[in-house]
């Protein structure tokens, strides 16, 4: 009897222990996802006939900070309000007189955006700044051929030192030099990578910027003549829009950081509506492929690039009337902000808008600035229309309409040129 | 053998010298020095039936009682007898009272003085009352004067040392001296007891150029009321006072410093077995020649016109070393092996040896033990998981008794009470912290395995098994997890808990034991055990109670009872840290395999089917194993349950493997038993042989002791570890938003901060900002954190997503100061403590300290009132008055009285234990 009891106990509680399902290990509380700090970080230049100018816009009244930084410090700070309207411009030499440097842009809120407007005697640029930092990032669209200097500056406004490999590719191959490869940009710096000493006489070159270590934020400036564009490198996406304003015989430079052949196919949005597949293509791994934008026509329009791997396109326009470089935007949007828009002189600026909805969208456009003023517009399902800036300047531009939309802004000075994409807000 | 010469007949009437005896025969005069107790007219009777017949005078010195027979003289002191004896006569018998020398003694003495051409001359001494036991042939003595018989422990006489030779000193209890050199040196010392006078005497008499001899055929019984046989503090101190007087300067100044070193040793290690005595005899001997410092001078002086030789005369009838501290170490090894040679098969002789199971199973422990901590032995102990160095005793004794708990921001609830048994067991390593602890760590497995051992033997079991089994309680199911993990609290309560367990069993054959000294073994083991693993001292108390219900007998219900009185020492942990105890989202998830439970079952259901004492012993550690793995899975307790449960199984299974080897026969239920027992013994050893007794590998202190290096004045501040492996972070981690977190005290984790106390004001937004930091939107991370003093932070392990936040940020810098982890530098930190005028103060004990100053001294500490002087608040923080230049803290509450209660309960069980051992 005993040894019954006792046996069935030991097998009772044996089996109790291998049934019972243990206790799952206790887990971290879940993230509620990571929101990226409201700032944006903006090359700028003060001296050699050129200034810089700082447009913010934001959906608010609120305070913010500019702070140039060079050489691993603080060279100077601003502190700014947006005021009514929602923009503010800052002229940099206010602030520090720091030659090719960079600035931090700490933003009133989430739907803010700044950019940077480099003014020359014959010459303007603009390219909204950086928001956010990715560890791929692509910059085509520059040469270093007789007559164009091409610059790289890589951006680091955070505490640690960056290091970053460049892969450049032009039509001879990928470049080899050593100095491409683990470079290192200090805390709260800024580092120039002059392309025309490196690799001089290249036609056309497509860089990949590989953050090894760090945060870096990377900027193209191209001088072509008197004039000069400045442009972002841009994280790589499947899909790609640009607005092409008229009467332009630009290119669309699509490249890839992907180190095989990537297929690409180009729809087009132009006076006969949308064309599919207008071009169709192969990207050489790390390389860039540069369409004729001409062909689409006299009249504003718009392409849309889809590929089979991330890729970024940009838009390249050189004439005599001067140089413009941006990229595209990768997703559509009821909302945009065009900051620093209208900066330039004269009020010469344009907007391109892209509808790649199927329904005609009402678009109401406003100038910020300290009396601002707004605009209504139609733009038909699947078309680009291009509309004047409103009479004077402002520090910037916002877009809301309905339906997905794409804007562009063209800043011509009528003796140089700029393009500059506008930076989407999440829809509400 | 007849008891021999216990009483003499009553005095005879002296007789005249023998008529025969040569004209040329040594006259002697006879000095009997009075003892008290002793009858001096039994020692004049024997004195008057020598056969020696030229005895010419006697002389009683002292006050003796009664009349004294005609022809017996009395003097007042032995100085003053020897001064008066005239030439005329020959030697000396100096005798005392309660000596009973044989009829031939002084014949045989003088015959031998004599004939050797000695000086003086002891007879063989027999202790009076006993079978012809031996007290004393003459003796040899250390450097120190300790002496050394060469006897056993009532070693009687066979006459196997009788022989004439020379000696280092003869007892003063029976001793022939020439006259003249008597007078020479002035007598015995008067202030000497009878071994000492008699060494000191000796001492003098060899180095005044005489010979010392023993003489065996001169035989005396001592009836030792005059000492306790040279044991004494004033024997001790007559030796010292011996050597004083006849050691050279020279001499002196070397052997001063080693005795003093001796002494501390000999103390030491007597207080190790519970024996204060020595020590305090030390004290007393020490004292006693301080005060009689001017007499020893005053003799050295009056003796060096004498002296003929130097010391190297002495040396050469001294043993080497120090006989006090080879005693003593005879008796440590002796008790030390008497643990696990239960069949005292070492005494019994080598042939024997390896027949007895408990021999063998304490050479595989040992060798066990060395492979389990050899890597301990080069590198010391891990700092990783949840074993973390023990602090300063004084610090960890402030503590323990209600003091600051340092833990993350600080609190006011109590420590862990390991706390105090670091602090108690680094203050016994005469303050080495670091020391007390490598040496706790390798005693642990030690422990273990001769503690199951000696449970083992107390259930029963007689077979090699009982010591595997502690093999299997080292690294068992459980054990193995829960050390693996870090925990060494879980190791000390493994090696503690078979000691435990055993107090509240009681042996047939113990019964000689007083149940004072079981009452103290219980508080004293239990006290111990809850100390390192609270829960875990439910534990015997409950296996008590268990083995009752299973029918056993041994155990002893009051025992058990009184074993959770030792609950006193961590009740205050407990109350304070309920979720330490009941918080199941605070454990470590530690997981045993299903196999385990299968491979128990296994082991125990054969025995439980077989006949015998086995079966009862299977089926209780059986539903001890298995009890614990079940409490493991249910989704009750927080950690302490855990990690009671886990060592619980370890226990059980152990009982287990030992019932299935404790027989080994060929019948096929036992042979099962015993294969899975076996493989249970195997698959556990595997786990001890990474040379850390199971710990984990590394040492995180040492990784993150760029922040004590790279401190400023204010002392490193705080270090934020995060990682997505809680088990990278040391001691107990907090849940974050995506990643476990929890701060450290930079300048290095101690066993204190293990757990982390109730979250208060400060922890609360410290987590606000963590989370801020963690959702991306904080620029300057650097900033928010600088209020908690956090001058580091430290990602531990793989990638995480705040790897990319802290990429993107302002204020806190990359350093690349740890490997493999990535360490950022706030530069924006505020010092721990920082005063109204700027003062910044550093840690001081287990509070903060610093220049005096007015105002208020603002403490990055959770606040609390119990901070001193004038505490107060800045938000969370604690602020005190600066007036003092100092800060400390003082738990209130009744809670706060437990650690006392605790001391109390242990000091208890000491002098349970001590007068237990007196009463038996």
């Amino acid at each position: 009897m005993t040894k019954a009891v006792f046996a069935t106990v030991i097998a009772v509680l044996a089996a109790a222990v291998v049934i019972l399902p243990a206790p799952g290990a206790t887990q971290f509380r879940q993230a509620a996802g990571v929101n990226p700090p409201s700032v944006s970080v903006c090359p700028v230049e003060e001296g050699s006939g050129r200034s810089t100018t700082i447009g913010v816009v934001a959906t608010v009244n609120g305070n913010g900070q500019f702070t140039a930084f060079a050489g691993g410090a603080s060279a100077g700070m601003a502190q700014f309000e947006t005021g009514a309207s929602g923009s503010v411009a800052l002229p940099v030499v206010e602030v520090a007189a720091i030659g090719a440097a960079a600035g931090l842009v700490e933003l009133p809120n989430a739907d803010a955006a700044s950019a940077s407007m480099f003014l020359g005697t014959e010459s303007v640029a603009h390219e909204s700044c950086l928001a956010v930092p990715a560890s791929q990032t692509l910059l085509a669209g520059g040469s270093t051929m007789s007559g164009q200097e091409f610059d790289i500056q890589l951006m680091n406004p955070y505490s640690g030192e960056a290091v970053v490999d460049l892969v450049v590719r032009s039509e001879s191959g990928i470049e080899t030099a050593s100095q491409l490869r683990a470079i290192s940009v200090p805390a709260r710096s800024s580092f120039v990578i002059d392309m025309d000493e490196l690799l001089p006489g290249r036609e056309s070159l497509a860089v990949v910027v590989e953050t090894t270590r760090g945060s870096v934020m990377a900027v193209g400036h191209l001088a072509v003549g008197s004039d000069g564009a400045l442009w972002n490198a841009v994280a790589p996406a499947p899909f790609w829009f640009i607005p092409i304003p008229s009467g332009g015989v630009g290119n669309v430079v699509i490249s890839t950081g992907v180190a095989s052949d990537v297929e690409y196919r180009v729809d087009l949005y132009g006076s006969d509506g949308l064309v599919e597949a207008f071009e169709e293509g192969v990207i050489p791994g790390r390389g860039a492929v540069v369409i004729d934008a001409g062909a689409a026509g006299v009249g504003a329009s718009a392409i849309r690039v889809e590929s089979a791997q991330p890729v970024a396109a940009f838009l390249r326009h050189i004439d005599g009337e001067g140089v413009s470089l941006t990229g595209g935007s990768t997703d559509p949007a009821s909302r945009w902000l065009l900051p620093g828009a209208g900066l330039g002189p004269g009020g010469t600026g344009r907007m391109v808008i892209l509808n790649t909805g199927l329904d005609e969208a009402t678009v109401i456009v406003t100038a910020l600035r300290e009396a601002s003023v707004a605009k209504q517009f139609v733009v038909p399902a699947g078309s680009v229309m291009e509309f004047s800036s409103v009479e004077g300047n402002a520090d910037g531009y916002s877009l809301k309409g309905e339906g997905l939309l794409v804007p562009m802004w063209v800043t011509n000075t009528g003796t140089a040129r700029a393009y500059s994409a506008g930076v989407p807000l999440i829809d509400e | 053998m007849s008891y021999r010469m216990t009483n003499a007949p009553a005095p005879q009437i002296a007789e005249a010298p023998t008529p025969g005896v040569p004209p040329d025969a040594p006259r002697i005069k006879v000095i009997v020095t009075l003892v008290e107790g002793a009858d001096h007219q039994a020692a004049l009777a024997t004195v008057e039936r020598q056969v020696y017949g030229a005895i010419r005078e006697v002389v009683v010195i002292g006050e003796p009682q009664g009349d004294l027979p005609f022809d017996v003289s009395r003097t007042a002191t032995l100085e003053e007898a020897i001064a008066g004896t005239g030439p005329e006569i020959d030697y000396l018998w100096i005798l005392h009272s309660d000596a009973r020398p044989r009829p031939d003694a002084l014949a045989a003495l003088v015959s031998e003085v004599d004939r050797n051409d000695a000086s003086l001359g002891g007879s063989k001494l027999l202790l009076a009352g006993s079978r012809d036991e031996l007290e004393s042939i003459g003796s040899a003595t250390d450097v120190f004067g300790d002496p050394y018989t060469g006897l056993d422990e009532g070693e009687i006489d066979l006459q196997q040392y009788d022989v004439v030779r020379e000696v280092a000193f003869v007892s003063s209890v029976s001793m022939l001296v020439r006259r003249d050199l008597a007078q020479g040196l002035r007598g015995l010392d008067d202030k000497l007891e009878p071994v000492a006078a008699g060494l000191d005497f000796s001492q003098r008499v060899r180095l005044a150029g005489g010979r010392v001899i023993s003489v065996p055929s001169s035989e005396v019984y001592h009836q030792a009321r005059c000492g306790e046989r040279g044991r004494g503090w004033r024997e001790q101190a007559g030796r010292l006072r011996a050597m004083l007087k006849a050691y050279r300067l020279i001499t002196l100044v070397w052997v001063i410093p080693f005795l003093v070193i001796v002494s501390l040793l000999d103390s030491l290690a007597n207080l190790l077995v519970l024996r204060w005595r020595p020590a305090a005899r030390y004290a007393a001997s020490w004292l006693w020649n301080a005060f009689h410092l001017p007499s020893t001078i005053g003799a050295r002086r009056r003796f060096r016109p004498v002296r003929a030789h130097g010391d190297e005369e002495l040396f050469r009838f001294q043993a080497r070393g120090s006989i006090r501290l080879r005693e003593i170490g005879s008796e440590l090894t002796d008790r030390i092996l008497s643990v696990f040679d239960d069949d005292q098969a070492l005494a019994r002789g080598s042939k024997r040896v390896w027949s007895s199971p408990g021999i063998w199973g304490g050479a595989l422990a040992v060798l066990v033990v060395i492979a389990a901590s050899w890597s301990i032995f080069f590198s010391g102990v891990p700092n990783a998981g949840f074993s973390f160095p023990f602090e300063a005793p004084s610090v960890a004794a402030d503590r323990f008794f209600a003091g600051w708990n340092d833990s993350g921001l600080g609190s006011p609830d109590a420590v862990h009470p390991v706390v105090g048994i670091s602090g108690l067991m680094s203050f016994l390593w005469l303050g080495s912290e670091g020391a007390a602890r490598t040496v706790l760590t390798i005693l642990a497995p030690v422990l273990a395995v001769l503690g199951m051992g000696r449970l083992a033997g107390r259930l029963g079991f007689r077979g090699p098994g009982r010591y595997l089994s502690g093999l299997v309680l080292l690294s068992g199911p459980g054990t193995a997890l829960i050390v693996g993990a870090g925990s060494w609290p879980a190791l000390a309560g493994a090696a503690l808990l078979p000691w435990a367990v055993r107090s509240v069993f009681l042996h047939p054959t113990d019964r000689a034991k007083s149940w004072l000294s079981h009452v103290g073994w219980v508080l004293l083991w239990t006290l111990l055990l809850t100390a390192v693993s609270p829960v875990l001292g439910v534990v015997p108390a409950g296996v008590a109670l268990l083995w009752r219900l299973v029918g056993g007998s041994r155990s002893s219900l009051t025992l058990g009872l009184a074993s959770l009185l030792a609950g006193v020492v961590a009740v205050g942990f407990v109350y304070d840290d309920r979720g330490w105890l009941l918080d199941i989202d605070r454990r470590l998830g530690l997981t045993v395999s299903e196999w385990w439970p299968i491979m128990i079952a296994a082991a125990a259901l054969p025995i439980a089917l077989t006949e015998g004492r086995a079966r009862r012993l299977g089926f209780f550690g059986a539903v001890i194993a298995l009890s614990g793995l079940l409490l493991v899975r249910l989704p009750y307790g927080g950690p302490g349950v855990e990690e009671a449960a886990l060592v619980l199984a370890s226990f059980g299974t152990a009982i287990v493997v030992a019932s299935a080897l404790d027989s080994l026969v060929a019948e096929s239920r036992r042979l099962l038993a015993a294969v899975s027992a076996v493989t249970i013994v195997v698959l556990s050893v595997g786990g001890l042989l990474d040379g850390r007794i199971g710990l984990p590998a590394g040492d995180e202190n040492d990784r993150l002791a760029f922040a004590s290096t790279l401190a400023d004045e204010g002392g490193p501040g705080r270090i934020l570890i995060v990682s997505l492996d809680p088990n990278l972070i040391p001691g107990e981690a907090l849940p974050g938003p995506g990643f476990w977190y929890r701060t450290l005290d930079g300048q290095g984790t101690t066993i204190d901060e293990v757990w982390l106390p109730n979250a208060r004001s400060g922890d609360s937004l410290l987590e606000a900002s963590v989370d801020r930091i963690a959702s991306g939107v904080e620029l300057r991370p650097g900033m928010l954190l600088a209020q908690f003093s956090i001058e580091w932070v430290v990602v531990a392990g793989p990638e995480s997503p705040l790897d990319q936040i802290l990429e993107s940020q302002l204020d806190l810098i990359p350093t690349p100061l740890a490997d493999e982890w990535k360490v950022y530098e706030n530069p924006e930190s505020e010092p721990l403590a920082v005063g109204e005028e700027g003062l910044v103060w550093d840690r001081l004990g287990a509070g903060f300290g610093g220049q005096p100053g007015t105002g208020q001294v603002r403490i990055s500490v959770n606040q609390s009132s119990g901070w001193r002087p004038e505490a107060g608040s800045d938000g969370w923080r604690a602020t005190v008055a600066a007036i003092d230049g100092e800060a400390t803290f003082s738990g209130g509450g009744y809670l706060a009285y437990a650690p006392y209660a605790a001391a109390g309960l242990l000091f208890m069980a000491l002098v349970l234990l001590i007068w237990g051992k007196a009463r038996r």
